[in-house]
């Protein structure tokens, strides 16, 4: 258990954490985002390594979140246990366009592309929920509904994407005190250390039930938790739990957020120092109180020490002292029960009744409960699934992905109508492209007419039509062909479409020469490394190294 | 005060607090750059409960002037 801290960071630096002997799990954390965030590293340092982490938190290169997420060669892609987190932050769209209509296309289209990529990298991935723009008067409240329900969505059917609820944090904190309007403007720096602090807590406890240790228990105590007074000395009568007056009000509210946690799954159970008779028969007869004695799967109710009972009721449940939560009012008996069962949660109640009703929402801990009651049971195989696993994630292979994407790809002979958009492809594509060869129309037209091939691909899949994304460029030789360029549009990236695009290529050419001699060339840019080793890679044979320029043969029997 | 403000970049630049005087600068310190010097500013307005407003921010360019600024800020 751990409380959130207005913790002063005196230093920014991560050696704190380069060396360490005790037994804390070393975790690494990408953080992949469009603004500046790094403010979010000593705060997260703090409450990691309080929680038992040794955090490695690394941030990745400015604002090339989708970039990142289709370049093979990024850290994303990187075979390790890292938790990547994915920060996207709405201002600098703003920043970078006209108005916000624009701005939250541009959105929209980009977090459609970032999530289809997310799905696809089998790490554990963290993703905020996203929050209006700070500055701008327009509400945009429909737009941001509609991206933040198709990020909910995503991280409903994949189970490795976990949300941070951003808007919920800033609720919580108050608009005013999120921003820091200076270094927003100064630095794409928009959060005030008061946010970062926030965002961080909530990061580590994200982080912390996706250890594997989720919370399926509840244990409370009776008296000033469930509701206002000792039942021995104060009498029955004289119990604040009515549902319209304060205090009573308060322990109301907290008895309605037990039993939904109920509702979804987690167990509940009570202990108390009293008579038990006592407490039963009040439980029962009172119509303030929501809780009667069947709704605890188990209740000890006596004059033993707590962490007795509390030990004893764990053992019964047959669940790990982690997945359980303890709360009771008095500061004695949650150390008392700490100090006899380490590992187990705690949450001291506080002594002000209109906190109380708060601390369940605020402990983070139920986060990873399901929305809906039919998910229950997938969510608890998930679970068990998560802690077996710890932080390697479970879903579908990714030919499985493949296949559900339907994907019909045509590869056809460029004709008129498509030159405009070829010549386009050939001055935007960057990263799939393996030459470079930049071509206006007029170029295009002539190397047709010079009686050289452009061959042209179009996408469809079930998320939609993508249209032309990718073309060729061949030369006829004298004993064959030479594949001058290939470039394919990063939106299509991922899907092994560049693989059978070249297999096609290959065939058609197959078809007009059987014999033909295939070459090809990879002619190095500042922005198309990912293609490097695409030829070798399907079955073409470095004949030459020049310079930035190589050249390949096609091995027909490979 | 002055001893405090060198507690505080020494701490950011992880440094010696003997290696910071007047010229101290991006220019002498290498940990110095535009995300550190963020974090300074933070750190100065938690310590000094003061706000530093971007027109000082970007006058901030050596100790000696970091130094003056929150003189002046003080007095207020």
């Amino acid at each position: 258990m751990f409380e959130e801290s207005l913790v002063k960071i005196n230093t920014f630096n991560n050696s704190v954490i380069s060396s360490h002997s005790d037994s804390r799990i070393e975790l690494k954390i990408n953080m992949n985002r469009n603004a500046t965030i790094e403010g979010l590293q000593p705060y997260l340092c703090y409450y990691m390594l309080k929680t038992g982490f040794y955090p490695n938190i690394n941030f990745a290169t400015f604002n090339t979140v989708l970039e990142d997420l289709i370049n093979t060669n990024s850290p994303i892609h990187q075979d390790d246990d890292a938790i990547e987190l994915f920060f996207i932050d709405t201002n600098q769209f703003l920043m970078d366009n006209l108005n916000a209509e624009k701005a939250f296309k541009i959105i929209k289209e980009k977090v459609s592309l970032i999530l289809e990529n997310l799905i696809l990298i089998n790490k554990t991935i963290i993703l905020n929920k996203l929050v209006a723009f700070a500055f701008h008067t327009e509400k945009s409240t429909a737009e941001l509904d509609s991206i933040n329900k198709l990020i909910a969505q995503t991280a409903k059917e994949y189970k490795h994407i976990h949300l941070l609820d951003l808007p919920s944090i800033i609720e919580e904190i108050g608009t005013a005190k999120v921003y820091d309007k200076r270094f927003l403007f100064m630095a794409k720096s928009p959060f005030s250390s008061h946010a970062l602090n926030k965002i961080a807590f909530n990061l580590t406890r994200i982080i912390n039930n996706l250890n594997g240790q989720p919370i399926k228990a509840i244990i409370v105590d009776a008296d000033n938790t469930l509701w206002k007074g000792i039942l021995g000395e104060d009498g029955s009568d004289n119990l604040a739990i009515n549902q319209s007056q304060f205090p009573g009000n308060c322990y109301y509210e907290f008895q309605k957020q037990l039993i939904y946690l109920q509702s979804k799954g987690i167990i509940l159970c009570l202990v108390s120092k009293n008579n038990e008779n006592e407490l039963i028969e009040f439980m029962n007869s009172s119509k303030n109180c929501l809780l009667k004695e069947a709704s605890f799967a188990i209740h000890r109710i006596n004059w033993k020490r707590k962490s007795e009972n509390v030990l004893d009721i764990i053992q019964e449940l047959n669940i790990g002292k982690e997945s359980v939560i303890f709360i009771d009012d008095n500061p004695y008996e949650i150390e008392e029960v700490c100090t006899f069962i380490p590992g187990i949660n705690t949450i001291l109640l506080p002594s002000t009744p209109q906190e109380i009703p708060f601390i369940l929402k605020e402990s983070n801990l139920f986060n990873h409960l399901p929305e809906n009651q039919i998910d229950v049971d997938k969510t608890q195989q998930y679970q068990t699934q998560a802690t077996r696993n710890k932080f390697k994630s479970k879903f579908e292979s990714f030919d499985d992905y493949l296949k559900s994407l339907e994907i019909v790809s045509t590869i056809e002979i460029v004709k008129e109508e498509s030159y405009q958009r070829i010549a386009e492809l050939t001055q935007k594509t960057n990263q799939f492209n393996l030459s470079t060869i930049r071509l206006d129309e007029t170029k295009l037209i002539k190397f047709i007419t010079n009686g050289h091939l452009v061959l042209k691909l179009d996408v469809i899949d079930k998320f939609g039509e993508y249209g032309l994304t990718g073309a060729a460029f061949i030369r006829s030789t004298q004993d064959g062909f030479f594949i001058e360029n290939i470039l394919l549009s990063c939106r299509i990236l991922g899907k092994n479409i560049e693989q059978l695009f070249l297999k096609k290529i290959i065939s058609m050419l197959q078809e007009i020469k059987s014999d033909a001699i295939i070459e090809s060339q990879y002619i190095k840019s500042h922005k198309n490394s990912m293609t490097k080793i695409f030829y070798t890679d399907n079955n073409f044979k470095l004949i030459s190294e020049k310079d930035s320029i190589t050249k390949y043969l096609y091995n027909s029997k490979g | 005060m002055e001893d405090q403000l060198k507690e505080i970049l020494a701490n950011i630049f992880n440094i010696q607090k003997s290696d910071i005087n007047e010229d101290s600068s991006p220019e002498t310190i290498v940990a110095w750059d535009s995300l550190k010097h963020m974090q300074l500013i933070i750190m100065i307005e938690e310590a000094l409960s003061i706000t530093i407003t971007p027109e000082e921010i970007a006058e901030m360019v050596d100790f000696k002037k970091i130094k003056e600024i929150i003189l002046e800020k003080s007095k207020n």
